[in-house]
């Protein structure tokens, strides 16, 4: 089963049963509720993949009302939070490829990612030796600008190959998941969330200068 | 030639560098030093690009425990693949820092607006299901 990002608000299974119970008796408090527990969260990962503050609410608001119209189809299966986190993603995907923007300084699928991965010769081996980078302590990857430095970097990435990295490694989702959300096979998901961390490795190799007490050495 | 004067040459000599000499003088050492012999086997049986195209399964979890052991053999060996896979961690770990924080992470907030926003619309498309 897919697991989601660690929220605040940690409910049982019996919990989200008696929920959805309330939601199934269109218990107009328990709409209030899910929108109370789970709002955030799913905002949080509309503005990920949508990165406009308009679309992420309509989204969210698609992604919730899409929830209460089909709660009856709600198996219990999943954990409450991980079927709504499904619903917005879905909502979010759809509603950027009805939108079909294309972002400034983008970069293009594959002509322009291949100058991001590692280069080799014919023995196999590295053309150019990867810098070491010194580990990014706790405090360095919390520094405001540090992070901004990276969701720069990330928003850089061709826009599947960036919806493949945060599906992956942000949203958390299995690798399946995200070949399904894609529309691709599970393996073509794989490569493309590798050849993107690979791609913003390189990035962040380049942003981050040693002379600024970056993360390289 | 000894191991000392051998493996700082090896990694030219994979890569198909070196003169013939120098070539000449490492196989033969091989020949005749099982620890060079045994770390040149290592360095036959996987390459960096192979590690590198493969490294997202490595990370992940995913590889064999037989193929796992190559990995890790070549990665004993590799400085370069060490740094390699240290940075394309330390990239996964900087991105989920970057994008689970603020306003697009654990501190997000609904605003009211669109929470009263929400409420009304399925209160009315209670009433007109077509809405």
């Amino acid at each position: 089963m897919t697991t989601v990002p660690s929220s605040a608000h940690v409910r049982s299974d019996a919990d989200d049963a008696e929920l959805v119970a309330r939601l199934r008796r269109q218990d107009e408090a328990a709409y209030a509720l899910v929108l109370e527990e789970h709002g955030p969260r799913l905002l949080a990962t509309a503005r990920r993949l949508l990165r406009n503050e308009e679309d992420a609410q309509d989204a969210v608001q698609e992604a919730f009302l899409a929830a209460f119209r089909s709660i009856d189809s709600f198996q219990g299966d999943a954990r409450l939070s991980t079927w709504l986190h499904r619903i917005v993603i879905n909502a979010a995907l759809m509603r950027r490829r009805t939108l079909g923007r294309r972002r400034e300084g983008e970069l293009q699928d594959d002509g322009d990612l291949g100058e991001l991965l590692p280069g080799f010769n014919d023995a196999g081996q590295f053309e150019r030796a990867p810098v070491a980078w010194t580990e990014p302590s706790d405090v360095e990857a919390q520094r405001a600008e540090t992070r901004a430095l990276v969701r720069q970097a990330i928003d850089d990435l061709p826009e599947s190959y960036r919806t493949a990295l945060i599906l992956r490694d942000i949203e958390e989702l299995e690798t399946d998941e995200v070949a399904r959300h894609l529309g691709v096979t599970s393996n073509a998901a794989k490569i493309r969330v590798h050849r993107a961390r690979q791609a913003l490795r390189t990035l962040l190799d380049r942003r981050f200068d040693p002379k600024d007490g970056g993360l390289v050495e | 030639m000894n191991c000392p004067e051998c493996r700082p040459l090896l990694h030219e000599y994979f890569g198909g560098g070196l003169t013939i000499a120098q070539r000449t003088a490492i196989d033969e050492h091989e020949a005749s030093c099982a620890s060079c012999h045994a770390l040149m086997e290592t360095a036959r049986e996987i390459t960096c690009r192979a590690v590198s195209d493969f490294l997202n399964e490595y990370v992940d979890g995913e590889l064999s425990s037989d193929r796992r052991a190559v990995f890790e053999r070549h990665l004993a060996i590799c400085g370069e693949c060490r740094d390699y896979l240290a940075s394309y961690r330390a990239t996964i770990q900087l991105g989920q820092r970057a994008l689970k924080q603020g306003e697009i992470g654990m501190d997000a907030k609904m605003p009211e607006k669109l929470v009263l926003a929400i409420l009304d619309a399925r209160r009315r498309s209670r009433i007109d299901p077509a809405s």
